[in-house]
């Protein structure tokens, strides 16, 4: 390894840091989430995989699979999800509902999801400029609706402290070929069930059994909802008939 | 000279709690955004609401740290259906930290001209509409007898299915 690589306040010649980019590939290695926005409505979908039976691939074995949480609410309006060091995520969760509980209290107003995004990354940003820290290993969407324009957002935050808004996009394991497949097969203002099915489909390319998919919808009227395994079995159904006539 | 007849002074702390404030405004308004807040940020953090007596405590441990700092000025009722047992309580307390659960209870000068229509009136086991007609009976002595003209009083009664609002 490059000696510029053990410390984190330490740039290596060609301008990286490596800590940093170490940080990333933490992420990738991280479960697969997408997000996608559509015309009024926000999709998240998350690999859930839980601990498999070493015998049966299909059998989770002693683990109770509703304690692995992976969509994190922040807020009424806001919510997260992750890839990554899941304990990361949640010191990142818990600090994120703290400053959104302390900005309503102190503005009286409801903070908007740019706000708390940027709140997320500004955390991640001090934690590669500090000694003896090392950065947060996750990457983090949110997604929420804002308050006054009442229009679905989605934004990303990186270990390096970056952030961005986007109109898809995948994170964590085959992120690259996530994200190609969905740029191949965004439409703008998408209705909500489609949005689902592009989900769904998104994910099929990357898990290993589509009982390991999760789907969680948020809309205007703030609540986020969790979609049902029945019907992301309907919808699968449908997308391999699809495929297969 | 009327200075504001719609101030509501009965906070929702969520569906099912709600907590009545009286006492100088700041401190009212300040006091009753940082206990709801406080709750907000526990709900979000645990995944799960606090419940009702943990909630009169929390408050309570708020005013008693507060009082020898830097006092709230403030005198409250807390009132809520608690879902684990199936009951509903109200809880009295004041600016120095005292909690007690109680059956009927009232702050200010209401308590003086109050309290013995409310005690006559409350019986074991009473139903909504008996405590509704206790509650309208309690105001109608404070506007015969109280040398303020209140006109309007908001109620708010809560059941297990929530909190309904209504006007006197």
């Amino acid at each position: 390894m490059s000696k510029y690589d053990k410390a984190l306040t330490v740039f290596a010649p060609d301008g990286n840091l490596f800590q940093v980019q170490y940080a990333f590939e933490a992420v990738e290695k991280g479960t697969s989430t997408i997000g996608i926005r559509g015309k009024d409505c926000v999709v998240l979908g998350v690999e859930k995989k839980p601990e498999v039976s070493s015998k049966n691939n299909n059998k989770s074995t002693l683990q109770d699979p509703r304690t692995i949480k992976k969509i994190l609410p922040i807020d009424e309006h806001i919510s997260i999800t992750f890839a990554g060091l899941q304990a990361d995520a949640r010191i990142l969760a818990n600090r994120a509902r703290l400053e959104s509980q302390s900005y309503r209290y102190n503005m009286e107003d409801v903070p908007s999801v740019d706000y708390i995004a940027k709140f997320i990354a500004r955390m991640q940003q001090k934690y590669t400029q500090r000694n003896s820290v090392r950065p947060f290993g996750v990457s983090v969407l949110v997604i929420g609706f804002d308050e006054e324009e009442k229009k679905p957002r989605l934004l990303l935050t990186e270990p390096s402290g970056a952030y961005s808004s986007w109109k898809a996009h995948a994170i964590g394991r085959n992120s690259k070929s996530l994200k190609t497949y969905l740029e191949n097969n965004y439409e703008a203002d998408l209705e909500e069930e489609k949005v689902i099915k592009l989900a769904v489909e998104t994910l099929l390319e990357s898990v290993e059994s589509e009982k390991h998919i999760e789907i969680a919808i948020m809309r205007g009227d703030n609540k986020t909802e969790k979609i049902d395994s029945e019907v992301i079995d309907k919808v699968v159904e449908a997308i391999k008939k699809e495929s297969r006539g | 000279m009327k200075l504001k007849d719609n101030e509501d002074k009965i906070y929702h702390l969520d569906e099912k709690k709600v907590m009545a404030i009286a006492g100088d405004t700041c401190d009212r308004e300040r006091f009753a955004s940082f206990i709801q807040r406080n709750l907000d940020w526990y709900k979000y953090k645990n995944g799960y609401e606090l419940d009702l007596d943990a909630t009169a405590e929390f408050t309570r441990s708020e005013l008693a740290t507060a009082i020898r700092k830097g006092p709230y000025n403030v005198n409250l009722l807390i009132a809520g259906y608690d879902d684990k047992s199936e009951k509903a309580r109200l809880y009295w307390l004041d600016y120095f930290g005292t909690l007690q659960e109680v059956k009927k209870g009232a702050h200010g000068y209401a308590n003086y001209f109050t309290s013995s229509v409310l005690d006559n009136h409350y019986k074991a086991d009473m139903t909504l509409e008996e405590g509704k007609e206790a509650i309208k009976a309690g105001v109608q002595v404070l506007q015969k007898r109280f040398m303020m003209s209140q006109p309007k009083f908001v109620m708010k009664i809560i059941t297990k299915d929530g909190t309904q609002v209504e006007e006197i």
